[in-house]
């Protein structure tokens, strides 16, 4: 059937959904990027995915905007002034949201909330029941579980009440992110542990290290990548290291031909994709929130991902069938993942492009988190589901990998129930891991509705009323599905669970 | 010093507050009807339930902790019944708090005060079993009087030395009722000490009457509104 006469015919896509995906179909009905004969193979045979970004880039794939600047300024565009009491702050942040456009048409990020309404908070019922229905409001209308707003690291009044109202919605929009470190109080930090074993989110970001690694603030969108604010990044494109050993059992073929080569093309690709996004789409000259100051384009990078190492180096050891010899466990894998992944960081930051403003022509590497359609890829540097080894094991054999990866890389936990009883636990083994390199900890309880998939979350109960053939608002239910589908991320391993 | 060692949890959720490495030493002087872990209870000699028992030197023990420190806020050792290997536990706590880690000691209490003092004196807090308070049912489940556990338990709490006191509430064996009372009593002078009722459950037990029910959570619930009445101000129930 033709493409777009199947879109429009289908019983499942909600109305929203069609307009997204008979958008998308026009954009690839277009042939403008310029691409190399080697790309063109490559993103054939799945070493290059561009995941879905669409042939004729028309807006960054991440925008962050810089929310603060808009709560001072207000928005001529829209015509906003800047708010005076909670009742202005949560209007013009959900008419803003409506208005930022992303890879998903949805914005990714929705700022750093408990800041951005702390101002306007009081410590009583009026506005926590507030800032209750504007979470329903952005889980009703934004509906995709790319939406990814911040919180702290300081406790807020506002950060507490956002905190639960979470534990009673229960939502899978937005995603959410404590910035944690030393200056989040035990108190926020609990509550923060609380609310995830409740309803998978928030995760927590490792608040020195990206403040190192951006020079300062910086944002978490989407699933979990850290990118400058007032900014974003133009595209991600991504390295498939599992697909590409899959052409060799050789290492030195590898890492000598095959990796720069790979490397090589991947980078040209995105040159072009930015190319096109910065030189030929109008976006940045003409869409009001450039205009207005709240993009910059110095303060845009974009992303370099990879995913699949753990196969990747499970192929070049030839694959071993004891579990001690492989990815996750053996010290040997270990070492080739870093210097695998040494390697890549070398060629991606020998690369220049000088759209790449916010990061000095670099392409930020990102540990991407797979897409619903993988097969034997683990996301970024994970270790792959069924094969994780004991829990202290797993942080410290992940650690390592986490400096590499300042757009993004993160380690999902599931836990017994019963933990529960005690999120002091898990916060300790949160902190550890922090002390111990881990970029970015997100943890749910094992009896969640909500669940993170890979980076985003989903409600399980969703994902069944999917599979029964329903509507469902949320579109990354189907994303999750196939994920749940392809790749186990309903059995992780639980936690605690001996207890 | 060497010592024996049944197995040791990196990381556990329920042996005190927070993420606690977890140490369980072999051998136990109560030979408790309801017990779930019977193959904990002789110390030495040989056999199936000695399969798993490692001699461990008491720093290597500590070294083997010291690996989970930035993830832990301490460690808990427990048993079986810990203090049946005292010399060695001692080493143990003693190494363990010049590394300036934060010691729980996990105990059914029955051991001489002069022992359990100068063990004190390396611990920061005991969590202790309370049976039960009637002498004969103590003794008729456990084998042995309560007398040194309730002595050790006063010391514990005058010397603010108490995390928890536990008791297995098993219905139909137990008069429950009075021991939560009488214990919730003792401990209601300082409202920090929490009072965990733990459900009897058949898994896994020997000695009991696989008929013998689980208590409800009524009961339960009943039990903890009890010591809640006599002045406790954390009951958990699990």
């Amino acid at each position: 059937m033709n493409k777009t006469l199947s879109i429009v015919r289908d019983p499942i896509l909600t109305y929203q959904q069609k307009v997204i995906a008979l958008a998308r179909s026009a954009e690839n009905s277009l042939e403008v990027l310029k691409m190399s004969d080697e790309v063109q193979e490559l993103r054939q045979s799945g070493v290059i995915c561009d995941l879905g970004e669409g042939n004729a880039p028309y807006r960054p794939r991440y925008i962050v905007p810089d929310y603060a600047l808009f709560m001072q300024q207000g928005s001529e565009y829209l015509e906003l002034l800047p708010p005076e009491n909670l009742e202005d702050a949560l209007h013009n942040l959900l008419i803003l949201y409506k208005h930022v456009p992303s890879i998903t048409t949805f914005p990714v990020y929705l700022g750093n909330l408990d800041t951005l309404l702390n101002p306007f908070v009081q410590d009583d019922e009026e506005s926590y029941r507030a800032i209750k229905r504007f979470l329903l409001h952005i889980d009703r209308t934004l509906t995709d579980s790319f939406c990814h707003a911040n919180l702290g690291p300081k406790e807020t009044i506002a950060g507490r009440q956002i905190l639960r109202a979470q534990r009673e919605l229960q939502t899978a929009v937005p995603n959410l992110t404590l910035k944690y470190d030393d200056s989040t109080s035990q108190e926020m930090a609990l509550d923060a542990v609380k609310t995830a074993l409740l309803t998978a989110k928030p995760s927590f970001a490792n608040n020195v290290m990206f403040r190192h690694d951006f020079h300062g603030d910086y944002a978490i969108a989407s699933c979990y990548n850290g990118l400058p604010i007032g900014g974003g990044s133009y595209t991600l494109v991504r390295l498939n290291l599992s697909r590409l050993a899959s052409q060799t059992a050789d290492y030195e073929v590898f890492r000598n031909t095959l990796l720069p080569s790979a490397v090589r093309h991947t980078l040209s690709y995105m040159d072009e994709r930015v190319r096109f996004l910065v030189e030929e789409s109008s976006f940045l000259a003409s869409n009001f929130l450039v205009k207005e100051g709240l993009l910059e384009r110095d303060k845009f990078t974009a992303m370099f991902g990879v995913v699949g190492l753990a196969e990747c180096v499970n192929t070049l050891l030839g694959n071993p069938l004891h579990q001690g010899d492989r990815f996750g466990h053996s010290e040997q894998a270990s070492e080739l993942g870093v210097a695998i992944i040494t390697e890549v960081a070398r060629l991606v930051a020998a690369h220049n492009n000088t759209h790449l403003q916010a990061s000095g022509g670099r392409y930020l590497l990102h540990a991407q988190v797979g897409i619903d359609t993988d097969i034997a890829s683990s996301p970024g540097c994970r270790i792959p589901i069924g094969e994780e080894p004991e829990l202290f094991e797993h942080i410290m054999y992940g650690a390592p990998f986490h400096k590499f990866f300042p757009s993004g890389i993160g380690d999902v936990f599931s836990f017994d129930a019963t933990v529960k009883n005690n999120p002091a636990f898990v916060l300790d083994i949160l902190q550890g891991a922090f002390k111990n390199g881990l970029r970015y900890f997100s943890a749910y309880s094992a009896d969640s509705d909500v669940v993170r998939i890979t980076g985003y979350l989903v409600k399980r109960s969703d994902m069944e009323a999917l599979a029964r053939g329903k509507q469902v608002r949320n579109g990354a239910v189907v994303l999750g599905k196939g994920a749940a589908e392809n790749q186990g991320v309903l059995e992780r391993k639980i936690w605690a669970r001996e207890n | 010093m060497k010592g024996y060692c049944r197995s040791i949890i990196p990381f556990s959720s329920v042996d005190g507050p927070g993420n606690r490495t977890a140490v369980f030493l072999q051998g136990c002087n109560f030979h408790c009807s309801y017990c779930h872990n019977p193959e904990t209870q002789p110390l030495a000699g040989s056999g199936e339930a000695l399969a798993g028992v490692m001699e461990r030197d008491h720093q290597e023990l500590v070294a083997e902790i010291l690996k989970y420190r930035d993830f832990t806020r301490g460690v808990t050792v427990s048993g079986g019944e810990c203090t049946v290997q005292l010399p060695f536990l001692l080493a143990l706590c003693e190494e363990l708090k010049s590394r300036e880690i934060n010691v729980f000691v996990d105990t059914n209490g029955h051991l001489a005060p002069d022992d359990f003092q100068r063990l004190a004196r390396h611990v920061d807090a005991f969590m202790l079993d309370v049976k039960s308070m009637e002498e004969d049912e103590h003794f008729r489940l456990t084998g042995q009087s309560n007398r040194l556990v309730l002595q050790n338990l006063s010391y514990a709490i005058a010397n603010k030395k108490l995390y928890e006191i536990r008791t297995v509430v098993v219905p139909d064996l137990l008069r429950n009722s009075d021991t939560v009372a009488l214990a919730s009593r003792l401990i209601s002078v300082d409202p920090s000490i929490r009072y965990k009722l733990i459900k009897f459950r058949p898994r896994g037990v020997q000695e009991l009457l696989p008929t013998m029910l689980t208590p409800s959570e009524e009961y339960m619930a009943e039990l903890c509104a009890l010591a809640s009445s006599c002045g406790v101000k954390v009951c958990v129930m699990v």
